[in-house]
Formats: C-alpha cells, sequence, structure tokens
C-alpha cells in the first residue's frame, strides 16, 4: 500500500460524500413529482408521454398492483430483448455479419439485462449486433435501473406513509426515473467519455498490420471447418501466424454511461471497462466508479429526507461506508502484497503488488477499488479480473455480493436491500430489550419479518444448491472450469454469487456459455431479483398500513452510531453466518494453500 | 423447438412471480396482527 493509492481512494469517498446530499435532494424531488430545473425541457416530453399511453400520473396503487405491473411489464421486456437477439442477423447495423447467439445464451442475456444483472456469458463484439447492443440492451439498462429505483422509493414510501395502502404509480415512476434521472446524466456521461476516447461510431471493423507478426498453437481443419482428430482422438495442431489485429468499433459511449450510472456493468467489449475503447484513461475510471456510486448513494439521504429523519439517512449512510472502506482497504492490502510464491529475489515493493489480469493504465490501487465498488453496488462492471486478485483480495468482491448487494448497492435494490436489514435490526434490537420493536413510528410486526426471512433465505439457498450440484458434477458442471480445487470452486460460487446478487461481474476462468450455466444462472439472476422484491413489497404495503406509534423512551432510535453499529453487525452476521463454510472451503483455503506454496 | 423451452421458461417463471405475490398477500391476511 502506498499512500498515494490511500489517498487516491480517500479522495474517492470524499467526492461521494460531497455529492450525496444534492444527488437526494433531487431525487426526493423527481418521486414526489415537484418540479425540477429539468421542467422546461422534460416536462412536455412527461406529459406527452402520459397522454400517449392513456396514463393518469396520479392514480397510485397498492403494492400487489405495484408489483404486478412491475412483473408484466418485466416479461415483455424479458421477451423482447429474447427475441431482437434471435433475429438480429435479419435487423439492420450489423456490419459485421453477426448470426443470432444460440437459444441458451439469448435467454440468459435477456434476463441478465432485465433483472439489471448483466452478467454477459457472450463477448459483446464477437457476438451482438450494434442493433442489438442498443436497442436490447442499452434500452434495458435504463429501464431496468428505473424498475430498480422505482422500488426503492416504494418503500421508502412506506415507511413515511400512515394508514394508506398507496405507494404510487409504478408507470409514473418509471417515466420520471428514466427521464430526469438517468437520460439526462448519461447523456453528459456518455459526451465525456467520447472526450476520453470512448468509441461511438457505426464503423466496420478495422484491421491493423502488426509491426511484429507472432506465431501460436491452433486446432487444425478440414475444409469443412471441422477439427481433425489423430489416431488417439487428440485434436491435430498446427501453428498459425498472426500479423494482423481486428479492432472492434460501435456505439460504445452510449451504452458505457448507463452501465455505470445504472450499476448494469454489462460491457460493450468483452474486457469490460478494461478494454481501452471502454476505459481509456485514468480520469474516465474515476468517472466511471463516481457513476457507480452516485445515485446509491444519493437515496440515503433520500431516506432521511422523505421519512423526516436526516439523522436516519446518515445512519445508513454511514453503515454502508465503514463496510465499504473496510472491503476497499483489505482488497487492497491484500493486492498489494502480491504473490508470496514469486521468487524471493523479486521485491514486492518495486514490482507494486499483484498485477497479473490488471491494466497498467489503473494499477493495483484503482483496480481494487474498482473491484470493490462494482461488486459493493450491484454494478459488475469489471476493469481488472478478479480470477487472478490474490484469494483474500478476490474474496472480498465475493463477500460484498454475499451480504446481498446492500453496501450502497444496485441503483435502489441497494437501497431496499438495507431497509430490509434495517428492519431486522430494529426487531433484533426490539427483542434485546423485550420491547415490541418500532421503527421511525411503526410497530415491526410478524408479517413484515416473516417476509424479511423470505427475502434473506432464498438468496443464499439458491447460491448454495446451484454451486453445489455444479462442483459434484463432472459432465455439466466441472467441465466449464479451468482450474481446480479450491480456485474453482470460488469460480463457480462467484458466478452463482453474481447471477443471484444480481451482480453480473465474472470471476472469470470459468466457461459458463453452455447448456446447463446459461440455464441455471438464468433463473438463479431470475429468482434473485423478482423472488426477492415481491415479499420487500409486501413489507412496503404492509408498513404503510399501520398507524403512528408515538415515540417514547424505550423507542431504539435509528439515527445514532449505535443503530449504525447494529445495523452493520446484522449485515455481517446474516452474511458471514450463511457463507462463512463455503469460503472456508475456497478462497480461506486457498489463500492458506498460496502461502504453503500451491497454485492452481 | 429450442427458443419455444426458453420462452416457455420465462413466461412460466413471471407466472410462478404472480402467483408468489398473491401467496405473500395470502400470509398478510392470515397471520398478521
Amino acid at each position: 500500500m502506498t499512500f498515494n493509492g490511500i489517498v487516491q481512494i480517500l479522495l474517492f469517498f470524499a467526492v461521494i460524500v460531497a455529492v450525496t446530499k444534492p444527488m437526494g435532494i433531487y431525487l426526493t424531488r423527481v418521486y414526489s413529482g415537484e418540479r425540477t430545473f429539468l421542467d422546461p425541457v422534460l416536462g412536455p416530453i412527461e406529459r406527452l408521454l402520459y397522454r400517449l399511453t392513456r396514463l393518469k400520473a396520479t392514480d397510485e396503487m397498492n403494492w400487489k398492483q405495484y408489483a404486478v405491473a412491475m412483473i408484466l411489464f418485466s416479461l415483455v421486456s424479458s421477451l423482447a430483448v429474447y427475441a431482437l437477439q434471435r433475429l438480429q442477423f435479419f435487423l439492420p447495423l450489423n456490419p459485421q455479419e453477426l448470426a443470432a447467439p444460440s437459444e441458451h445464451s439469448s435467454f440468459n442475456t435477456a434476463v441478465s439485462f432485465v433483472t439489471n444483472t448483466n452478467w454477459q456469458g457472450y463477448g459483446g463484439e464477437v457476438t451482438m449486433s450494434y442493433f442489438t447492443q442498443m436497442s436490447a440492451l442499452t434500452v434495458q439498462n435504463f429501464l431496468s435501473a428505473a424498475v430498480g429505483m422505482a422500488l426503492a422509493i416504494v418503500f421508502i414510501r412506506g415507511i413515511s406513509r400512515f394508514e394508506t395502502d398507496k405507494l404510487g404509480n409504478f408507470w409514473t415512476d418509471l417515466v420520471r426515473g428514466t427521464l430526469y434521472v438517468l437520460l439526462p446524466i448519461s447523456f453528459f456521461a456518455a459526451i465525456f467519455f467520447v472526450s476520453q476516447g470512448v468509441v461511438q461510431n457505426f464503423k466496420p471493423y478495422e484491421t491493423a498490420q502488426l509491426t511484429e507478426s507472432f506465431v501460436v498453437e491452433v486446432d487444425k481443419k478440414d475444409a469443412d471447418g471441422n477439427v481433425i482428430t489423430d489416431d488417439a482422438g487428440e485434436n491435430v495442431k498446427e501453428d498459425k501466424t498472426i500479423d494482423t489485429q481486428t479492432i472492434a468499433q460501435g456505439p460504445a459511449a452510449s451504452q458505457l454511461a448507463i452501465k455505470m450510472l445504472g450499476t448494469n456493468g454489462g460491457g460493450f467489449f468483452n474486457a469490460n471497462s478494461a478494454h481501452p475503447f471502454e476505459n481509456p484513461t485514468p480520469f474516465s475510471n474515476f468517472i466511471q466508479m463516481l457513476l457507480i456510486f452516485l445515485i446509491p448513494a444519493g437515496f440515503t439521504y433520500t431516506l432521511g429526507r422523505m421519512v423526516k429523519s436526516q439523522g436516519h439517512g446518515w445512519a445508513v449512510f454511514g453503515a454502508m461506508s465503514v463496510i465499504f472502506l473496510a472491503g476497499v482497504f483489505a482488497t487492497y492490502a491484500a493486492e498489494s502484497a502480491g504473490n508470496p510464491i514469486f521468487p524471493a529475489a523479486v521485491d514486492q515493493a518495486v514490482v507494486g503488488g499483484n498485477l497479473e489480469g490488471k491494466e497498467t493504465r489503473f494499477g493495483v490501487t484503482n483496480s481494487a477499488l474498482f473491484a470493490v465498488i462494482t461488486t459493493a453496488a450491484s454494478c459488475g462492471a469489471v476493469n481488472a479480473m478478479h480470477d487472478s486478485f490474490t484469494p483474500l483480495g478476490g474474496m472480498i468482491p465475493m463477500v460484498n455480493i454475499m451480504l446481498g448487494e446492500v453496501i450502497f448497492g444496485g441503483v435502489g435494490a441497494g437501497m431496499y436491500g438495507i431497509l430490509v436489514m434495517v428492519i431486522l435490526t430494529v426487531f433484533i434490537a426490539g427483542l434485546m430489550v423485550g420491547r415490541t420493536p418500532e421503527y421511525l413510528g411503526k410497530k415491526i410486526e410478524s408479517y413484515d419479518i416473516q417476509m424479511a426471512m423470505l427475502y434473506a433465505l432464498i438468496f443464499p439457498l439458491i447460491i448454495l444448491a446451484l454451486s453445489a450440484v455444479s462442483s459434484i458434477s463432472p459432465n455439466f458442471g466441472l467441465t466449464s472450469l479451468n482450474n481446480r480445487g479450491a480456485h474453482g470452486l470460488s469460480e463457480i460460487l462467484y458466478a452463482f454469487t453474481s447471477a443471484t446478487g444480481n451482480n453480473g461481474s465474472a470471476f472469470g476462468g470459468l466457461n459458463a456459455n453452455t447448456y446447463w450455466y446459461n440455464t441455471t444462472l438464468g433463473v438463479a439472476m431470475l429468482i434473485g431479483r423478482f423472488l426477492m422484491i415481491i415479499p420487500m413489497l409486501a413489507i412496503a404495503g404492509n408498513l404503510a398500513k399501520k398507524k403512528m406509534v408515538p415515540a417514547t423512551l424505550g423507542t431504539f432510535p435509528v439515527n445514532t452510531p449505535l443503530f449504525t453499529v447494529l445495523l452493520i453487525s446484522i449485515v455481517l452476521i446474516v452474511g458471514a453466518l450463511t457463507f462463512f463454510p463455503v469460503l472456508s472451503l475456497a478462497p480461506i483455503l486457498e489463500h492458506f494453500q498460496m502461502n504453503a506454496g500451491q497454485t492452481f | 423447438m429450442t427458443d419455444l423451452v426458453y420462452i416457455g421458461i420465462i413466461v412460466a417463471f413471471f407466472l410462478l412471480a404472480l402467483a408468489y405475490i398473491a401467496a405473500c398477500e395470502a400470509l398478510g391476511k392470515g397471520g398478521s396482527k
């Protein structure tokens, strides 16, 4: 760890603190239907949309109506993204004449982008046409993020309202979130990224002549393109001289902006934010990290403002910040320490730590920081390969997702996730003192806790069950692995954690573009999104119906450092108790094996 | 044919989600105080 690196991390955090209040105030105004400075430009467009769809913006829904609207909208979105992929060969803006992705890949990608996961079993530049990238994937980047934000606002309304079953209008929240928050910020962010060197065009791919050719060994194929095998069944190899490089093009900047802002994370290029056309400079890297946390941090201030307890908003912000900074410095320390298996003559202080799988443009500090941000929020974009991190350095991003994506979290998803943890915290605090738990003037009752447990339990159930099946299945689970042993288990575990947590980042090292992984990861994403949202909405609906209970001396205050400490404890205990056994078999075991001189 | 299988999985899941909404609501009517 260097002084320079620590200053960069603290500078990033200081900027997040600075933008939290203005962003929170703006979000409050947008979702309260108040006038914003963008009204003169966007107001007519919003009203036109309502007129065209015959939507009465003031008609509010109860939690069930809101949930049904969200489910039907997501169903139509999923089918549309699936169809656009399967028909891409017949659609325009396909200069490379790319064929349709396979059925299982199209299914995986469709649910991946609708659930705001953006797990990618495909490589963008060799699979998706420009039209598919724009009309299917980028559109879903906006809409899935807007859905998440709407759901967070519904939960906050559930807390702030009394004796009503009305929680707002899904379509109005969807339109206002997209129109007033996501589109304007993405527009200016895209222009900024172009200024840094991110490409934005419809050109066919370029071919560059290499100044120095090289030879690689490839499978020998017959005239029909089939791989030739010898008598022993082994693939016959031949040398191939590589003297050109294909340089991918496309409308990357417009997708990149919302990819970060909407905590989607799906890269335009396969290397994601490690690609020089997707993240060209340290400055673009800093702005990308900032965009990931911008809305989730703002929501903590929105929470305080809407429930009329700003101290509560900052207490939640404080809990997120403590866990976030602990994760950043733990990962930074692990990556700076490097690999002890290096020869003794290698001075880690000179090398700078573990640089395998990292871009030299970003180095250890910004790779570690990016990895923790992208997994704390449910973004999933990467600027380094997490598979190449040290065992403990790679464990922190995985743990971030296992904690439920509540450390700032995805746009909206992080807020409603932490609020479920708040409900559990208040409940446990109530049990400790033997009183009926109260939260901001509402009694927390059995139904709220039942729903909170449904929310909390389905997450580890899916991750652990599917990881277990994959880990013991030599024919379809283990064949996709590049590494064996503890590291191989980490690769499988990370994949299902990332999918169920709707993060989308890949540990790497696992070929997930197979029938088994595309299908099971797709189902995991659907369950991790929608079967967690529904009980959350049920809690919101139940909270809104409650009567105000006046605060007494026995009421547990939720705006104090004590509450922050308790909230952190609950988040860590729920995550640690559930996942510690499997972590001990994967990255923790690998750490000790690495120190004993063994690699995979 | 395979397209229909995956479209079927998507539709079936969202139907399940609608049923889950009803189940969560029923749980509330039966057990909430």
